[in-house]
């Protein structure tokens, strides 16, 4: 009764639980894009395909970034938990992180991966990881080869001449993915561009980094509802910044090392929510003690306490205070750097 | 292979140099520093053919296109026999169909390798059957949802479902779930009728 309907295709790439999945049939390539009760199909047929590019991403990174400090706080809250109870709540925390950190390892470097033909350049979803895009690809070649065999000799002979710009049909072809085929791209103020776009709001996330870490070292020194808050908010809206900027700087060619940068303000965002949950009820306490008593079980021992009378409060304080200071003003350097390395193209 | 430069950096746009094109480790961006790995096949260096540039003009005793007569025709749609150019010739799995034909076809949902999009309805009839269970508040709406979802699996059952390799076990598990939810409600009215 339950017997497999015949199907044309075999998965290539992709899991039941995962969203996103890749399909192999004769002819063609078929993306599924699953989402609550509707299948989505995009079909790419081995002959049209042009080329397939996997571009590496520092996600992975930054995920092992987080997970590990996270992991880090998780495991430095367990051991010096005294309750039972916080205590087996924070090693819970810390295993499932853990395992969370090693899956992430075990799966290796992500990357997004492009699937070009005549008429677009398509982002295949199911392949997000380098490992899996690879073993991908070494599947597909052959196929994709055989597919397009008459093709080869067609293409054999002609070497790439700039005469085939004013070929007809040749700009059309490229015109979504290159915006030019062989023809040079129309000179484009680039830098120029991404400052009004994208650079904006990237000054914008490293000066709040600045103040953020300049608000946390005011917490140590004088630690009170207003140094507190003003922490907490400077966090808010750094998060949300971050965010703008994250989603800004994709479409842009800042610098590498710019777009680094802001991969670290996200590492240092988490570390520091981390921490700002933590030592919200020291904060807090005097003022709204009787609301806070639940949180009791997992934080003991903080109410009424100073970040000044926890070592490890101190020490992870300083740890990010250093890092919003060096990671803020190494970020405006760098923009400063490209504004000024652009300024004559923008003239 | 030998490949003239037609792609772009996902990230810059700017060509990329055909060096980095079936490079056996990953190259990077000359302009932006992205790391990338390009595969490049025939497709992407092959001539445009000059059918698909739209081909000559019509010559005298010549048939010509049934939507360009100034075009000469290369084949006649097997749907509806109407002759068309190199323009208008669509190839689908081996046979030349007309653009008015193959939208009908879409439309209709005659050429299943055209579509785009299918409903699960085992997905829906299971999870109407499991829903108020899981959520547990709403448990007493299984006496509305149960029977839906037994109507859903019968009445879809034959439906075509996914394009993928797919069992009908949703189904029968939504049949059998909604079957022991009614049975329970049977039950309940039982024993209140009893007492």
């Amino acid at each position: 009764m339950a017997r497999k309907q015949a199907s044309p295709y075999r998965r290539v790439s992709g899991r039941n639980l995962t969203r996103h999945s890749l399909w192999q049939a004769d002819d063609h390539l078929l993306h599924v894009r699953r989402s609550e009760f509707t299948e989505r199909y995009e079909r790419f047929y081995f002959r049209d395909i042009q080329a397939i590019v996997i571009q590496r991403t520092a996600t992975s990174r930054v995920l092992a970034a987080i997970m590990l400090g996270l992991l880090a706080l998780t495991l430095i809250l367990a051991l010096t938990r005294a309750s039972r109870g916080a205590m087996v709540f924070w090693w819970i925390l810390t295993a499932v992180l853990g395992a969370a950190a090693l899956w992430n390892w075990r799966l290796g470097p992500t990357c997004v991966c492009y699937l070009m033909t005549a008429i677009d350049r398509y982002r295949l979803k199911a392949l997000s990881r380098v490992a899996a895009a690879e073993r991908v690809l070494t599947r597909l070649q052959p196929v994709i080869q055989r597919a397009q065999a008459d093709l080869e000799l067609l293409a054999a002979p002609e070497a790439p001449t700039a005469d085939r710009a004013n070929e007809p049909g040749l700009y059309l072809r490229h015109t979504h993915a290159t915006h030019a085929g062989l023809v040079e791209p129309p000179p484009v103020v680039h830098h120029g561009a991404v400052i009004r776009h994208g650079a904006v709001i990237h000054y914008a996330a490293f000066g709040l980094m600045l103040v953020n870490g300049l608000c946390l070292a005011a917490v140590l020194a004088w630690f009170g509802l207003l140094t507190g808050v003003s922490y907490v908010v400077t966090l808010a809206v750094l998060s949300v910044t971050l965010i703008l900027a994250l989603i800004k700087q994709a479409d842009t060619d800042l610098p590498a090392r710019v777009q680094r940068c802001v991969w670290a303000q996200l590492a240092y965002v988490s570390a520091s929510v981390v921490l700002s949950l933590n030592f919200a009820p020291m904060s807090l306490s005097p003022y709204l003690r009787p609301y806070l008593r639940g949180l009791g079980m997992l934080m003991p021992g903080r109410y009424g306490m100073s970040p000044g009378d926890s070592p490890v409060f101190v020490g992870l304080s300083i740890m990010l205070i250093a890092a919003a200071l060096l990671i803020g003003g190494m970020g405006l350097v760098f923009l400063r750097q490209f504004r000024q390395a652009s300024a004559p193209q923008n003239v | 292979m030998n490949a003239p430069s037609l792609l772009t950096c996902p990230r810059c746009h700017r060509l990329l140099p055909s060096s980095l094109f079936n490079a056996p480790d990953f190259g990077v961006c000359g302009n932006c520093g992205n790391t990338v790995k390009i595969r490049v096949f025939p497709a992407l260096s092959a001539p445009l053919s000059a059918e698909i540039d739209g081909g000559r003009a019509v010559m005298a005793n010549e048939a010509a296109c049934f939507y360009h007569p100034e075009k000469p025709a290369v084949a006649p749609c097997d749907h509806c026999g109407r002759f068309l150019c190199a323009l208008c010739d669509l190839e689908l799995k081996g046979q030349h169909l007309c653009p008015a034909c193959v939208e009908s076809g879409q439309k209709k949902g005659t050429f299943h390798h055209l579509e785009k999009e299918r409903v699960l309805y085992d997905d829906i009839a299971l999870r109407v059957a499991v829903y108020p269970i899981v959520t547990v508040f709403f448990w007493f709406f299984t006496i509305i949802t149960a029977p839906v979802a037994l109507f859903l699996s019968i009445r879809y059952w034959n439906k075509p479902s996914s394009l993928l390799p797919r069992t009908k076990i949703r189904f029968l598990a939504a049949i059998i779930i909604a079957m022991a939810q009614i049975g329970l409600w049977g039950w309940l009215v039982f024993v209140i009728w009893l007492l």
